[in-house]
């Protein structure tokens, strides 16, 4: 007897169908899984046989033989389980032929029959309505990330029992009521940018890099905050639509760091990776192609502590990404790109004891120093719009007694100049100010000659290097926006002038 | 294009051993082309200065080919060479140094400049930012009065006053202590190849001498006997320029130092030589050189800024020192982005600047 089943699968963060044929012949007792599987799938073997006698169904003692179409694709995991499970009861027609024809069926099963979830259900679902399935069996486990997936039937399912019952019509499962998607309102973050005292100017610059999209990198003594102000970076930023939400749980989701019980990534990831992290970690691969830290941190914030301590190799790496907004892995058996459209907050001392330019005096030799700040290349500077010092405590306590405003009203701000933004921007493809392209800048960033005049002493006596032109143009244009002007004004440019830090000579 | 005396204190010189023997060892000789051409006969005399080790090794090349390879070598490399028996040797040299006269100084660029008013300007190789400020300064001063900048080209003091000299076109002498085809410390290189493209770089060492501890200190002695005066900027109690302090005295030539933070590690052998010595001059604006050399102050040119009341009123703040971003905010009541519009004007016009930690202060002129 033969049977086919409807499943899916992911490469990447797009999946594609995967159908599940079993045949049963007279022959010796086997079971085979041909269609390039992977260990997981070669072992479903004891999982279903285990899981069908436990359930009280009779396993054939007959030759079966897998096959998962396409089969010239490799695939991984254990979600084919289920399927393989059903199609060996409807092989041996336990279940009646038909009903499941129109299920699109996944799941991992324990061997007690019951289903376990899965990783990556939300792209799998998404890619299977683009191919036009409406009704799925899923792992119940698995019920809130499917919810917010509009028009389509979804049965959360917790054992092989059910599952049989309900397509034997002798049992009904309760569809999933779908949510509607509600953007977190902040309650859930533990800090709050009204905790920090003084540090006027790295807050400012942060919210504007949280309203432009722009890097920001803070340098600063050691316990100066920069960890504590790139923390409450999140709090600032604008909340995500709910695209922006279905991309970022995605790859939140076959990562399988997506929190089941809420079902979809709400607030904005912040991801930060230790000093020590690895290529692949950071940008992903491996053999399956994992997604790396720059991906989790797609529409959030990637922190770099310590910036320069990571190595230089790693460093270079997301030079790309954060060009393109996509990083592409390439390995021996698969390329796959992933989105990792992310805002890099960076932290650094300013020197190896890190104390230059603070209170304590500082032990490092000017040689030393350079040496340090070099460890960041010019290339990577370049993409880093604000740079901006942190101060050492001392002054903020200076100012302790003035509350400094919340998170809230800094976010009430970011949102409207993101909205700006979105008008400035609608239809060319881009949302922020950060990813304007030349020409844009021309259109968009045009200075009158007072501020010209500002701009071109500050590069004469300042000593600022050519790169920070269109940077400092970027800043002011976002600067304006926080303030509701139209044009960019000689205060704007002023003020982004104070934001180039490194590339101010006298660093040296 | 060398006479046979100044080809032999060339071969003579590609030995490493101490200025005073190889003094020694001419003055038993009529003249060093008699030293090379009696060079085998004369074993006892040699013996006395040197040894006998050294003997053999010198005997083995004391030949007309090594010495061509000598001066072809410095020709590739674009070097030349003066010694003690050339005309345009500096005379101040061998006036001051006498027993300790460096018989050949390898130079690339204009050796007219020994003829110069030629001033030393020296201090530490670790720099604060008041010693960079005070170097500048001076260097800078010192430089459109007409002196010629003599240093070391070491890190620190010497790298800020050739740098501060060569961008106002002035004229500079470095006197570096490795051969002359090895910069160091590296970081100098671009500095390096514009003293030698417009002013003079000189140096006792031969080609190939690469950076020892013991040289630095040695060729301090002719940084301080080619200048009329020498300038301590900044200087720590075990700096190399406090050598060049005591060298300076030793050698009677005025010795003039800035003095320095008594908090500051680094300025502790400025003071201490202020404090110590009844023949140094303490200086604290270049007139106090001035004045000693009888020149007189060329008129500055002041280039009034206009500021208006807010500026003004920022500019009183920061004369007491510097000030944190913070403090400026609360002192002025002003907006921040109005503060960030006035401290971006005053940076661009020179008035005040900004310091690591956000921190601002008056720039010092």
């Amino acid at each position: 007897m033969l049977a086919k089943i409807n499943s899916f699968a992911l490469s990447g963060v797009k999946g594609y169908k995967v159908d599940i044929e079993l045949d049963i012949n007279s022959g010796l007792p086997s079971y085979d899984v041909v269609g390039l599987p992977d260990t997981a799938i070669k072992e479903s073997r004891e999982r279903v046989r285990s899981a069908i006698k436990n359930s009280g169904y009779d396993y054939p003692t007959k030759k079966i033989t897998v096959n998962l179409a396409p089969a010239d694709t490799k695939k991984e995991g254990a979600i084919f389980d289920l399927a393989i499970a059903i199609g060996i009861l409807s092989a041996t027609e336990q279940i009646p032929i038909g009903k499941y024809k129109d299920f699109i069926i996944l799941g991992e099963l324990s061997l007690d029959g019951s289903i376990r979830n899965i990783s990556g259900i939300l792209p799998t679902i998404i890619a299977g309505v683009e191919c036009g399935y409406k009704n799925y069996i899923i792992p119940n486990a698995n019920r809130n990330e499917a919810s917010y997936i509009d028009g389509i039937n979804v049965y959360p399912a917790s054992s092989l029992r059910e599952v049989v019952e309900f397509l034997r019509d002798t049992c009904l499962i309760e569809k999933i009521n779908s949510h509607t998607y509600v953007s977190d309102n902040n309650n859930r973050y533990t800090v709050d940018f009204s905790e920090v005292k003084g540090q006027t100017m790295a807050k400012r610059a942060l919210e504007i890099g949280a309203a432009g999209g722009h890097n920001t990198i803070m340098i600063g003594p050691p316990g100066s905050g920069k960890t504590m102000l790139a923390k409450c970076m999140p709090t600032i930023m604008p909340s995500m639509t709910f695209e922006e939400a279905i991309e970022v749980t995605k790859i939140h989701s076959i990562s399988g760091v997506l929190d089941p019980s809420v079902g979809i990534v709400t607030s904005r990831p912040f991801r930060s990776p230790h000093h020590t992290a690895t290529i692949p970690s950071l940008t992903g691969g491996g053999s399956n192609c994992k997604p790396g830290e720059i991906s989790l941190a797609h529409n959030g914030v990637l922190f770099l502590d310590e910036m320069p301590e990571y190595s230089r190799k790693t460093l270079e790496t997301l030079r790309q990404p954060l060009e393109d907004g996509i990083v592409s892995i390439s390995r021996a058996r698969q390329t796959l790109e992933y989105p990792c459209d992310f805002m890099l907050v960076a932290s650094m001392n300013p020197c190896p004891c890190g104390n230059f330019g603070s209170s304590n005096p500082c032990k490092c030799s000017l040689s030393e120093i350079h040496k340090y700040i070099n460890k960041l290349s010019g290339p990577l500077l370049d993409r880093i719009d604000l740079q901006v010092e942190v101060d050492s405590i001392t002054y903020s306590d200076l100012r302790s007694e003035v509350t400094a405003e919340t998170s809230a009203e800094i976010k009430k701000r970011v949102e409207s100049a993101r909205q700006m933004q979105r008008e400035r921007f609608a239809g060319t493809g881009i949302y922020t100010n950060s990813q304007m392209s030349n020409s844009m800048l021309k259109k968009f960033c045009v200075i009158d000659k007072e501020s010209d005049a500002l701009l071109e002493k500050a590069f004469n006596k300042l000593s600022l290097s050519a790169r920070a032109s269109t940077r400092i143009l970027k800043v002011a244009r976002t600067i304006a926006d926080l303030n509701n002007c139209e044009n960019i004004e000689i205060v704007h440019i002023a003020e982004a002038i104070q934001y180039r830090s490194l590339d101010r000579k006298y660093w040296e | 294009m060398y006479n046979s005396d100044e080809r032999a204190l060339i071969w003579l010189n590609s030995f490493s051993f101490s200025a005073p023997k190889k003094n020694h060892l001419i003055n038993n000789f009529m003249s060093p082309a008699e030293l090379v051409e009696d060079f085998n006969e004369c074993k006892d005399i040699i013996c006395s200065v040197l040894n006998e080790k050294n003997f053999l090794i010198m005997r083995d090349v004391c030949n007309d080919i090594y010495i061509d390879k000598l001066i072809s070598d410095m020709a590739d490399k674009h070097v030349k060479a003066v010694t003690m028996y050339s005309d345009d040797y500096p005379t101040i040299l061998s006036d001051t140094l006498s027993e300790d006269t460096p018989i050949v100084l390898y130079y690339i660029g204009n050796i007219e400049l020994f003829d110069s008013n030629c001033f030393a300007i020296v201090g530490n190789r670790r720099i604060t930012r008041y010693g960079r400020d005070v170097t500048e300064k001076f260097a800078r001063e010192l430089t459109l009065h007409g002196f010629t900048i003599v240093s070391g080209m070491a890190r620190g003091v010497d790298s800020v006053a050739h740098t501060e000299c060569l961008k106002h076109d002035g004229n500079t002498i470095a006197v570096l202590g490795t051969g002359l085809d090895i910069v160091y410390p590296s970081e100098n290189r671009e500095l390096y190849r514009s003293i030698a493209k417009s002013c003079l770089v000189i140096s006792e060492y031969p080609l190939g001498t690469p950076p020892t501890s013991y040289n630095f200190p040695h060729r301090n002695r002719i940084i301080t006997a080619l200048s009329r005066g020498v300038l301590v900027t900044e200087a720590g109690m075990k700096s190399g320029s406090m050598i060049s302090a005591n060298l300076a005295i030793d050698q009677g030539k005025d010795l003039f130092v800035v003095p320095g933070s008594i908090f500051s590690e680094q300025s502790l052998g400025c003071n201490a030589l202020i404090k110590n010595n009844t023949n140094t001059f303490m200086v604290t604006t270049v007139n106090d050189i001035l004045e000693k050399y009888d020149i007189r102050k060329r008129d500055e040119v002041v280039n009034a800024i206009q500021l208006d009341f807010i500026e003004q009123s920022i500019v009183k703040e920061l004369e007491n020192g510097k000030l944190h971003f913070e403090e400026i905010l609360s002192k002025s009541n002003l907006e921040v982005s109005a503060l960030f519009m006035t401290l971006t004007g005053l940076e661009v016009s020179k008035v005040i600047r900004k310091i690591p930690g956000n921190f601002y202060e008056l720039q010092p002129n």
